[in-house]
């Protein structure tokens, strides 16, 4: 039982810590795109998903972003295991409304798919610390962005702490031992967690201090291929109105 | 090899991480007992990927790795494990324990050694190590070297068959250092060890693998591996 919970938490913190960190090693024609046409282009798409409950119009935006991802060479595949797990968990989580209205969990779930998936072209395609600067140049308050800033990095450190506790105990793990043993050494080890979290973000935050923890400010002017992608945009929401 | 057991056996093993980054590309390689191997190579290159693979601690994404003639699965985790240590590169992510005296007893508790046995390797470990005056510190708050040190001891003290190091001499000094290398020159068994640093590998070891910057096996042979500047500086070594 312990193995599984232990297996299941590392499996956890593997997805979530992936599903926030950018895609680095595939480059496509997404990453040329301006952050800041990315991020509008994301608020659209998502906002296009959530504000209908018609499963044609929620369709039509998976199915141009889907398109997008393929033709700009963003890998499918990479997208889908990063955003099944909470489609779904969201599908479980509204199965039950089923029973008065069969149709809803599909709606719900291909809405969170969508949402998730224009996300997942912006969190692959763009670094954080762009983004974070492309919300500046929108005059986002600066304190918003530098929380978020954060939060993101104390996020992945917590993670990253959690999976080497758990990878560390998995290489000198040589018997099952019993019940009372595994809590009372999974208690210290979540103690331990917190305290190395605790301390890794101290450091991390001497580590900022150290070398300036300010964002500067966007730089860079609009391209053809901003243009270009714009357009899509403009044209994706154009097809969903008149649907 | 002659009448040697093969310990380990990886044939045209690849490892990609998670966020599609490679850790090592078709990775095909025979370990005996007893054999001393230094696994070199540039940062980057995968060695520290291919110690964990080598350590059954990763699956494989493409490939077969046998390690004591069998893949790794449910049923054989154990005894793996308890055969073969793994010693990490930064001991921040090794050390979980509460305590240094518990770090060390970490598995010799899970094998229920005796109380008498725990205390004589605990003894015998912290001397050789000097760490007596440091057992019921918290290893998080030691120095880069008693870490290191810790780290090398809690895995030395049950007494495993193969031994990987990633980096054995990173985070220390040069008296840390010296002794470090004593200590693991006088091991008995099946050595692995990652590292870049050249005179490690050559004190270490006899028989070398070269890892290139492209994550695969550059070469493998002897001492007259280091000694090839174009090859190691072909796989960014020097």
């Amino acid at each position: 039982m312990h193995e599984l919970l232990e297996r299941t938490i590392r499996e956890a913190s593997s997805y979530f810590q992936n599903f926030l960190i950018h895609e680095y090693s595939k480059k496509s024609a997404l990453h040329a795109v301006d952050a800041r046409i990315k991020l509008i282009a994301t608020i659209i798409f998502v906002v296009l998903a959530v504000s209908t409950f018609n499963p044609e119009k929620v369709l039509l935006v998976l199915i141009f972003l889907i398109t997008i991802s393929a033709v700009t060479g963003l890998s499918l595949r990479s997208i889908a295991e990063r955003v099944w797990l909470f489609a779904l968990f969201s599908f479980i989580v509204v199965l039950p409304i089923s029973l008065s209205n069969p149709i809803y969990p599909v709606t719900f779930t291909l809405r969170v798919a969508t949402s998730l998936v224009a996300i997942q072209m912006l969190v692959m395609t763009t670094s954080f610390a762009e983004i974070c600067l492309a919300l500046r140049s929108f005059r986002v308050p600066e304190v918003f962005v530098s929380a978020l800033w954060l939060a993101y990095r104390y996020v992945i450190l917590m993670f990253k702490e959690l999976l080497s506790i758990l990878l560390a105990r998995e290489s000198r793990r040589v018997s099952k031992g019993s019940h009372m043993d595994v809590w009372r050494k999974g208690g210290e080890a979540v103690g331990l967690f917190f305290l190395r979290s605790f301390e890794k973000a101290e450091k991390v935050q001497l580590a900022m201090e150290a070398r300036g923890e300010a964002l500067s400010h966007y730089h860079g002017k609009l391209k053809m291929l901003d243009f270009v992608y714009a357009t899509i945009v403009a044209f994706t929401v154009f097809w969903w109105v008149i649907i | 090899m002659g009448d040697n057991l093969k310990v380990i056996e990886a044939e045209n093993v690849s490892y990609n991480y998670p966020d599609g980054s490679t850790g090592v590309r078709d990775v095909t390689l025979e370990i005996f007992e007893g054999e001393r191997i230094g696994l070199v190579g540039a940062n980057g290159s995968g060695k520290s990927t291919l110690i964990l693979l080598l350590a059954g601690l990763l699956k494989p994404t493409k490939g077969n790795l046998r390690i004591f003639g069998k893949e790794v699965d449910k049923k054989n985790v154990e005894d793996i494990r308890r055969r073969i240590g793994v010693v990490f590169q930064n001991p921040d992510d090794f050390l979980f324990n509460p305590t240094v005296r518990d770090e060390l007893l970490y598995v010799p508790r899970q094998l229920e050694w005796g109380e008498e046995e725990l205390e004589e390797a605990l003894r015998y470990h912290a001397e050789i190590f000097r760490i007596e005056h440091i057992l019921d510190k918290p290893p998080f708050r030691l120095s880069g070297g008693e870490k290191k040190k810790v780290e090398i001891a809690s895995v030395l003290v049950y007494r495993p068959e193969v031994l990987l190091l990633d980096e054995p001499t990173a985070y220390v000094d040069g008296k840390t250092r010296r002794h470090i290398l004593k200590i693991l020159d006088d091991f008995e068994g099946t050595l692995i060890i990652a590292t870049h640093e050249l005179d490690v590998a050559e004190k270490l070891a006899d028989k070398f693998i070269l890892l290139n910057l492209d994550h695969r096996i550059e070469a493998v042979g002897g001492k007259e591996i280091l000694k090839n500047e174009e090859l190691l500086e072909r796989a960014g070594v020097i």
